[in-house]
């Protein structure tokens, strides 16, 4: 009876060992990402499979570029890129006029504002999105070793992107705004009305505003920027446009739908505000 | 190359691959809330050739790829690495009850083996908005039954021994 059973427990015993070590790799990266420094199987793992994921990214970019004439034709597809960057250029000066025009009317100085355009941002490539689709995260090509560290910042032209969570020497992994576990300081950025909220995400394709006190000037169409409460994020970074307002239950506070200012399926290159 | 090096060796760059395709094309090959789960499908998949200590090998490298690429904020981490441990343990352990070198079965196996890891990534996870993992999971069910036929063929014709010598 006993002879019978032994191999059976040794056959689990091994599978014990494995859901063992998967709960202590847990622990262990918890608790490195927590004192702020990279994991060692993170940095091993994405050392091996960064560049070979890079090159098959850009290589599919590639291909996307050199078929898109079949559909659209060649000039045509070109013009349209050309459009697409020089919109996306112009809204995101727009956005900075209009909050520096914002700035004037009040004569106050956006501390956060001024703090975001001193800085120099650093371009980096989107390595790979969403790999697990409970997760709105993104994986980029700079790390540590260019001045990035647990907290920076991540826009792109048009506004916000997230923040950066974990990292390696050479890459880092950012937590985007529609992750339901992000959050940032929120404010209506028209000038008679400066509301302000929580902006959160819920994994959907918008965001919702929170915690708009119900008397708050806020209409569809507002343009929301970061308020610079919170100290993660700098003010007047562009998060997107107002879509729908609700009231909450009880009537005490209002809440917001805003299609985000970034098209976060297309994310292709990045900055870095370190 | 002796059988389980072979074996050994095709899981490992069935791995690496999926790894791969995880991170460039899972999120490019999105419909709606539906999207592949290479990783899980290979791991599933890789364990239909092992007793239930491969499986469980599979499923701790399937779920470290998977873990570091997502880079889950919380308990995600460890959470993944266990929920695909036990899901192709699972799988692993009906080496002896189910005959699995089988195409159906396959495919049934890669959509069951799924569904079972996205739900006991939920238990071991339930910050995650229920709507929301049940939404995405329902999606990747589906779509790894659709990638079980042509990764089974891959994984078969990777671990198999070529055949030698003539028919006469």
């Amino acid at each position: 009876m006993r002879s019978e059973r032994t191999p059976s427990a040794r056959r689990f015993k091994a599978t014990l060992v494995f859901l063992l070590l998967g709960a202590l790799a847990g622990v262990w990266h918890n608790r490195t990402m927590a004192k702020g420094k990279p994991d060692v199987l993170v940095v091993l793992i994405r050392t091996v499979i960064a560049p070979p994921a890079n090159a098959l990214g850009r290589f599919s970019r590639w291909c996307s570029v050199q078929t898109g004439w079949v559909f659209h034709g060649y000039s045509l597809a070109r013009e349209n890129r050309d459009l697409h960057a020089r919109v996306a250029e112009l809204e995101g000066e727009n956005t900075r006029l209009r909050e520096a025009e914002v700035d004037l009317v009040r004569l106050t100085q956006d501390i956060g504002f001024i703090q975001s355009s001193k800085t120099r941002p650093i371009a980096a490539n989107v390595l790979w999105r969403r790999p697990d689709p409970k997760f709105d995260t993104i994986t980029i090509s700079r790390g540590s070793m260019d001045g990035i560290h647990v907290n920076s910042v991540v826009i792109t032209r048009n506004g916000l992107v997230g923040r950066v969570t974990e990292m390696t020497p050479t890459t880092c992994s950012v937590l985007m705004l529609t992750d339901q576990n992000s959050g940032a300081g929120a404010r209506v950025q028209r000038a008679e009305s400066r509301a302000t909220g929580v902006c959160k995400g819920d994994n959907t394709h918008l965001l919702t505003i929170l915690y708009l006190p119900n008397d708050a000037d806020i209409k569809i169409g507002d343009l929301v920027v970061t308020s610079g409460l919170g100290g993660v994020f700098p003010a007047g970074l562009a998060l997107g446009t107002v879509m729908e307002v609700k009231e909450d239950e009880g009537n005490l506070l209002k809440r917001a739908r805003v299609k985000p200012a970034v098209d976060f399926d297309k994310l292709e290159e990045v900055y870095v505000i370190p | 190359m002796n059988a389980d090096t072979r074996k050994n060796l095709g899981f490992g760059i069935t791995l690496f691959i999926a790894a791969i395709l995880q991170a460039v094309y899972a999120d490019a090959l999105r419909i709606h809330s539906a999207r592949p789960d290479f990783l899980c499908a290979a791991a599933i998949l890789c364990s239909l050739f092992c007793n239930v200590d491969g499986g469980a090998a599979v499923g701790f490298t399937a779920g470290l790829l998977m873990a570091v690429l997502a880079a889950p904020p919380h308990a995600g981490y460890g959470s993944l690495i266990v929920s695909r441990v036990i899901a192709c343990s699972i799988v692993g352990w009906l080496d002896n009850h189910v005959f699995r070198d089988n195409y159906l079965i396959a495919v049934l196996m890669s959509a069951a083996g799924t569904a079972a890891a996205g739900t006991l990534f939920f238990i071991f996870d339930p910050e995650i908005h229920f709507s929301h993992w049940a939404k995405s999971l329902l999606g990747t069910v589906g779509y790894n039954a659709l990638i079980a036929i042509p990764l089974y063929a891959f994984i078969r014709r990777l671990i198999t021994e070529p055949r030698t010598g003539s028919r006469r």
